[in-house]
């Protein structure tokens, strides 16, 4: 990757960052799982690298921010998108933050995206406090007042767009369980999420969280027994 | 600009205004004599549409269309079909505003050859907005109210322009 710096190895991807066609650019790398059969390998990623575009497109189209899309290269297995300089993860603010009023209309603004997210039928998969951003809207690295701060989703590798309570329901208790192991203040943040969540889903949210509690009973017995 | 490292190629964009021999100029470059790209202004909302336009175009392996520059209209097209993509992008007789795309490519260079064969005065590319129709093009790139009040519109068009062969729009 000419031009480019290594800042992430993750377990699927490498991600690197550089300037592409004059832009602050992340470039997301699939690695070749060399245990898969060759064939099926090159399917599966290509899969993947058409769900994360969808979702990508789908969530700005219902007016939630996302990177955008500069080039997708099945045969190099890269996705270059746009690489947001002046931003922290929800994790690091989360962390940082010392105001409750701040956090709590931060997760509140959370829930309203997600429920439009799930309105429109798109899962996210693998909902993380660090797969939220919070972006400066002047180019500046500064985060101390929300009023100058944007939310940006990204990594959506896991994106699903079947679009069943149940799978909405998972989505939520995904996102519950890693505040949980993330954040000592997970309890004032999640209900939060959720309040946000029911005001811009109004129709049909009520099955989805029976599902959630569903599942967050047979995860609560599956964690008591083993 | 530079393209993609691996291409090998600079893009050069220059925009026209008031060209009085549209009709000779659409006849060479349907002749292949003009290698160059052009294109409507009023379907361009900023130069980086073209860019990554573009750089798909070169990017890629093989092209759907007969040419490098027709790929570059096709790519701009949210649509799957070449013809209507190439008249929706492409110039017509009674155009009087071009944007001209020429590529240089391991050095070669030969932008200065179409632009002697143009009879319109050059303007600067900044003047670009005052030629785009944003109406028009989220019309053309399915842009809803929602969308355009919260997301840039240059992300929107790129986004759709990089997933054109893989999604509908
Ligand atoms: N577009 C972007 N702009 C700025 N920073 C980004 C961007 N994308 C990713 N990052 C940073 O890189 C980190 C990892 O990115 P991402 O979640 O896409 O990769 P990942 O390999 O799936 O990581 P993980 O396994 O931790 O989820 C993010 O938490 C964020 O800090
Ligand atoms: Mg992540």
């Amino acid at each position: 990757m000419e031009g480019f710096e290594l800042i992430k190895q993750g377990a699927e991807a490498k991600l690197y960052k550089g300037i592409y066609l004059g832009k602050p650019t992340l470039a997301k790398e699939r690695f070749v799982k060399e245990y898969r059969h060759e064939s099926l390998d090159s399917f599966l990623t290509k899969e993947r690298m058409k769900a994360e575009s969808r979702a990508i497109v789908r969530c700005k189209a219902c007016g939630i921010r996302t990177p955008a899309l500069y080039l997708v290269d099945f045969k190099r297995r890269i996705i270059f998108m746009e690489y947001f300089e002046h931003s922290i993860t929800l994790k690091d603010f989360i962390e940082s933050c010392s105001s409750p009023q701040v956090l709590e209309s931060i997760s509140f603004e959370v829930g309203k995206m997600l429920g439009a997210m799930h309105e429109s039928n798109i899962m996210h998969g693998d909902l993380t406090s660090s797969n939220i951003l919070l972006v400066n809207r002047d180019d500046v690295q500064k985060f101390d007042d929300v009023s100058e701060l944007y939310l940006v989703f990204i990594d959506f590798g896991l994106a699903q767009f079947d679009g069943s309570a149940e799978d909405k329901g998972v989505d939520l208790y995904v996102l519950e369980r890693a505040l949980n192991s993330t954040h000592s203040v997970a309890n004032k943040i999640f209900p939060k999420i959720i309040e946000g969540y029911r005001e811009s889903y109004t129709v049909g949210c009520k099955e989805i969280f029976s599902k959630y509690e569903e599942v967050r009973a047979r995860g609560r017995k599956r964690t008591m027994v083993g | 600009m530079n393209l993609d490292l691996r291409t090998n190629a600079q893009l050069q964009i220059k925009i026209y205004r008031n060209i009085k021999n549209v009709k000779n100029l659409k006849q060479k470059l349907i002749s292949g004599e003009l290698k160059c790209c052009m294109i409507k202004p009023s379907l361009i909302y900023d130069p980086f549409q073209i860019a990554v336009a573009a750089n798909k175009a070169l990017a890629s392996a093989k092209l759907i269309t007969k040419t490098i520059f027709s790929e570059i209209l096709f790519n701009l097209s949210v649509s799957k079909h070449i013809t209507r993509s190439l008249q929706t992008f492409g110039i017509d007789d009674n155009d009087e505003n071009i944007l001209v795309v020429t590529i240089s490519q391991n050095g070669e260079d030969n932008s200065e050859s179409v632009y002697s064969q143009i009879d319109g005065e050059e303007v600067e590319l900044s003047q670009l907005k005052n030629l785009s129709d944003l109406d028009n093009i989220k019309n053309v790139y399915k842009i809803s109210e929602k969308e355009s009040l919260t997301i840039p519109l240059i992300d929107s068009i790129v986004s759709r322009i990089a997933t054109k062969d893989f999604l509908s729009h």
